[in-house]
């Protein structure tokens, strides 16, 4: 066996076998199982809202038109509950809460993949370890990469192995039993967390080469992190910073009013016969969510892009593709708020997909060149 | 037989414009003990490593037994040995796990290579150690380890940087031994130390080093007689007879108090003619004497 197999192995398996690796996988299980737990809980929330929203449509009560003049974004919402409760699924398949899961590794993986390798290079520098190694019988520069790679090797296997039992507490909570198909959609999705652990990873052996101290290197690390954060959050929020440009809601005249609320008084609302002004007041409401909706779902894709820039947000796109299962993703358009699905959303997907994942290709490519150039010129 | 082990040509190593080591040629004969000498920031521990071929020389060659080390690195490592001040082996592992670690790379099998750890871990005084986790040694310990991780390849030539900074004196014996028994296996080595006393006894020949430029190079004795006839050290018996500012038309430099003074001329005519025949002894310049002669008495 050569040496920097040697190498490989043995730093693969001291690092495999280091605290540091408990911790990781432990914490993407945390990570994991805390983003399912989100996704269930929002699910069950959506369910009741669809019982509520049933039972007050068959008992023709729903309050499908904003009789108070709020303000505009209230009944823009108002007007996009509407479309979404009847337009929207429900449920998502078994692999759904991984989605969420991805959302909250976008920004845990980072911090992790950096916690891992800010010192993979200085501290074998510090220690004198790197020299070491560097007396075995081989090139230097193998000894170098053959140490790193075998450190990041064991980050890998640590993530993935924290992925697979979060996998199996999460098949537990949710009685699922997985398919061939969704195994196939896992195994992808644990790619892509991996190739994004990587870029991260990438960059925290860059840090450490370059900083050559584990101090310093840290210290480069955590301001690389509070970077990838600021310009997730900045890109992920900028689009709704702007102003939604629709126009006001139609006016409600006071016979219009008193009509529906009497209506609403008797439990009568839209059984009653109508007269022409309050159908075409409804009419207009209509239309005005159409634009509304319009609108929104512009605002959407005017983020979808944005977002490509996005360190972070490749993950989560790449990851919401992968995981839709036979049922059809919820997305959000605003934080916090749902968003029914729309065919009109669907179009861009496989060109935002290839977009994300040229991006990733290009960091993870441009990030080794960069990491091999710098160790091969490292001396101890 | 090699004409040298050790053979270096018009060597130099610069970093960014500022050379660690400039221009530099050396030659260590087999079954020798060369010594390199000098202060902190001299361009020891660069030049031992790019010897070793763990840096690459700016310009220059280098051979190891007739084979270059440009063209030949792989094969070189092969046959040296390397122990430096602060040895870092794997922690975790005991001292036979570690040494059969860097055994393997020199394809040995399985038993060749635990017999050697065992020879080698006698031969270091390590055997109670053998199954004893790294992390918890000693210093000396863990240099001694370094030593038989040197030697686990059976080299020709053994290069020790530093080997001995901050082991106890009955550590620095024990090594100082090893050293002795390498020599008597026909083997060459290397040390570079600031440690003069230690290199004075050891080394069959030294080379001093400052500022990257290698200033002499002989025995100890050549060295100390002066840099060949360039040194001459005096006392003088009268309490505070000479000054620092007092001219004797030679380059004069006072040691430890101002009685004692080396010269870089012979003033024993002039000093017994000023202070009278009695108070004026000519004494034998030390290493120590030749080596702050030759870099200063300034604090690096």
């Amino acid at each position: 066996m050569k040496p920097a197999t040697r190498v490989f192995r043995a730093s693969f398996r001291e690092s495999l076998c280091s605290p540091r690796s408990a911790i990781i996988a432990l914490l993407i299980v945390a990570v994991t199982i805390a983003g399912c737990t989100e996704m269930l809980s929002r699910q069950s929330g959506h369910m009741s809202a669809v019982d509520e929203q049933t039972s007050a449509e068959e008992s023709s009560r729903a309050s499908v038109y904003p009789l108070t003049p709020g303000t505009a974004h209230a009944q823009i919402w108002d007007a996009i509950n509407y479309r979404y409760f009847r337009s929207a699924p429900m449920f998502g398949g078994p692999l759904l809460p991984m989605r969420y899961a991805a959302v909250w590794m976008g920004f845990f993986l980072p911090i992790l993949a950096l916690l891992l390798t800010f010192d993979s290079v200085s501290a074998d520098l510090e220690s004198g370890r790197l020299k070491m190694l560097q007396t075995a019988p081989a090139w230097p520069r193998a000894v170098l990469l053959a140490r790193v790679a075998g450190r990041i090797g064991a980050a890998g296997v640590a993530l993935a192995l924290g992925l697979a039992a979060s996998l199996v507490v999460v098949g537990r909570l949710t009685l699922f039993a997985w398919t061939s198909t969704q195994l196939l959609r896992i195994a992808l999705f644990l790619l892509f967390v991996l190739a994004y652990m990587l870029v991260f990873s990438l960059v925290g052996v860059l840090a450490s080469a370059l900083a050559r101290y584990s101090a310093r290197a840290l210290r480069v690390s955590v301001i690389i992190v509070v970077s990838v954060f600021g310009i997730h959050l900045l890109l992920e929020n900028l689009a709704s910073l702007v102003p939604l440009d629709t126009p006001q809601p139609p006016e409600m005249s006071s016979h219009v009013r008193h009509v529906l609320t009497s209506a609403e008084r008797l439990g009568t609302r839209g059984v009653v016969g109508i007269d022409d002004e309050v159908a075409a007041y409804r009419d207009s409401l209509e239309e005005h969510s159409e634009i509304v909706y319009e609108a929104v779902r512009r605002r959407y894709q005017q983020e979808r892009w944005l977002n490509l820039v996005s360190p972070s947000h490749w993950l989560v796109e790449v990851s919401s593709q992968l995981l839709q299962d036979e049922y059809r993703v919820i997305t959000d358009v605003f934080r916090g708020m749902p968003f029914g699905y729309h065919d009109g959303n669907a179009l861009p997907t496989l060109r935002f997909l290839i977009l994300e994942i040229a991006w990733a290709l290009v960091c993870l490519t441009g990030l080794t060149v960069a990491v091999s150039r710098v160790l091969l010129k490292l001396e101890v | 037989m090699h004409q040298y082990a050790v053979e270096a040509t018009n060597l130099s190593k610069t970093y960014n414009g500022h050379a660690a080591v400039d221009n530099i040629s050396l030659a260590v004969r087999e079954a020798e003990i060369f010594g390199i000498l000098g202060p902190n920031g001299a361009g020891k521990t660069t030049l031992i490593d790019m010897l070793v071929g763990l840096k690459r020389p700016t310009a220059g060659e280098i051979r190891i037994m007739d084979l270059t080390l440009r063209a030949s690195p792989i094969e070189i490592k092969k046959r040296i040995g390397h122990v430096y001040a602060d040895m870092a082996f794997f922690p975790h592992l005991t001292a036979v796990q570690n040494l059969s670690f860097f055994g393997r790379f020199y394809n040995r099998n399985a038993r060749q290579l635990k017999s050697r750890i065992s020879e080698l871990l006698e031969f270091v005084g390590l055997p109670a150690e053998a199954k004893k986790r790294v992390g918890v040694f000693s210093h000396g310990m863990k240099q001694r380890l370094g030593f038989a991780r040197a030697l686990i390849n059976d080299p020709r030539i053994v290069f020790l940087d530093e080997a001995t900074s901050g082991i106890d004196v009955r550590g620095t014996r024990a090594i100082r031994n090893l050293v002795y028994d390498l020599r008597a296996q026909g083997r060459a080595i290397v040390i570079a130390s600031h440690e003069l006393a230690e290199i004075e006894l050891v080394c069959d020949r030294i080379a001093l080093l400052d500022e990257g430029k290698l200033l002499v190079v002989g025995s100890p004795d050549d060295v100390k007689a002066g840099a060949g006839g360039m040194l001459y050290k005096y006392r003088v018996h009268v309490p505070y007879a000479i000054s620092e500012g007092a001219s004797f038309g030679a380059e004069v430099s006072f040691l430890g108090d101002s009685n004692i003074l080396v010269a870089s001329e012979d003033l024993s005519h002039h000093l017994r003619e000023q202070f009278g025949e009695g108070f004026v002894d000519t004494l034998k310049p030390t290493l120590e004497d030749v080596f702050l002669w030759h870099v200063g008495e300034k604090e690096r």
